[in-house]
């Protein structure tokens, strides 16, 4: 897990949920060995419900499509929820909707575009959840995914997932998992197919925040750069008078 | 006998692009960081390139550097390098 891992988590997160095989299990109540406890004011609800409830709530939403640059269509749905190092809910997004872009599950608009883009902490963690089901009714069988940023691939990966498995939930911890700290905002897109008929493909923006970006490694490596491209314009290329005589 | 010299003014646009390519780099990194522009699309390209432009320019139409006083008036002559 690195950072390419990770900008495919942000770039198409609805995707690479829903491309792993692994099921959602839905938990009425605690683990046996778990004693029983009082929910928290952060505790999230059971994932499947939670789930279920943004679906149904939100199935029919359509955003509209304002020119941002966020797009997802096919059978593929599911949300992230980004937060930051404190547990506070910086971000979440959704797609419920075959053929819509993606919606903001805090504001309501267009999520994952230019102007709206879904914000992930470098410190943070990011929760998701998705479904996939192919014309079959079946998972996404022997699948495979890319994802990209200006055709240059970020990551890709596939499964057989024999067992026809079309939902899958999970979290990354950035903190972990970023091999350098950065900050800034990355364009990206990618797709699934599967042997059974499966097709999703979409794309938008993710926005890295964090530290002050002159102090990540990618901020000053750039404030380095412009600082050498301006040493060497001013006293290495800058007319001269010379004597010829 | 007097020997006789004449100013002579070396421009450096080659070294103007290289030098502009590598702040432009930088200038599209550093506004990649803050956001301004997003990694992935064509406008940190432009941005290097308009800076690689500019700097081409700058080195072809800056004022030149002052060169140690001869006993001449004579307007410097235009060379490229």
């Amino acid at each position: 897990v690195g950072g390419r891992r990770i900008l495919a988590v942000g770039g198409l997160i609805l995707l690479a949920a829903v491309a792993a095989a692994g099921p959602v299990v839905a938990q009425d109540g605690p683990l046996p060995e778990v004693p029983p406890g009082v929910p928290g004011e952060f505790d999230l609800m059971p994932g499947q419900g939670l789930y279920d409830e943004f679906e149904s709530q939100l199935g029919l939403v359509d955003p509209g499509d304002f020119g941002g640059g966020s797009t997802l269509t096919g059978p593929c749905f599911g949300m992230a929820l980004s937060y930051d190092p404190d547990g506070e809910l910086i971000a979440a997004a959704g797609d419920f909707n075959d053929g819509a872009p993606p919606v903001d599950l805090l504001d309501g608009g267009q999520a994952f575009t230019s102007s709206n883009p879904f914000k992930v902490h470098a410190d943070g963690v990011v929760v998701y959840g998705g479904r996939a089901t192919a014309p079959d009714g079946n998972g996404p069988l022997d699948h495979s995914w890319y994802i990209r940023t200006q055709g240059i691939s970020l990551d890709a990966g596939g499964d057989p997932n024999p067992e026809g498995k079309n939902n899958n939930a999970g979290m990354v911890d950035l903190r972990d998992s970023l091999p350098i700290k950065f900050t800034g905002l990355i364009k990206v897109d990618g797709s699934i197919t599967s042997a059974n008929g499966l097709t999703c493909s979409g794309g938008g923006f993710v926005q890295f925040v964090g530290p002050f970006p002159l102090f990540t490694a990618l901020g000053g490596a750039g404030a380095a750069l412009l600082a050498l491209g301006g040493v060497g314009l001013l006293f290495n290329a800058r007319p001269a008078i010379t004597w010829k005589g | 006998m007097t020997e006789t010299t004449s100013p002579v003014v070396v421009r450096h646009p080659v070294r103007g692009v290289i030098w502009g390519l590598i702040a432009g780099f930088g200038v599209a990194i550093v506004l990649s960081a803050f956001s301004v522009i997003a990694i992935g699309t064509l406008t940190p390209i432009v941005v290097v390139v308009i800076v690689a432009i500019l700097g081409g320019a700058w080195a072809w139409f800056a004022p030149p550097k002052d060169a140690a006083s001869r006993s001449t008036s004579t307007e410097p002559t235009p060379v490229e390098d």
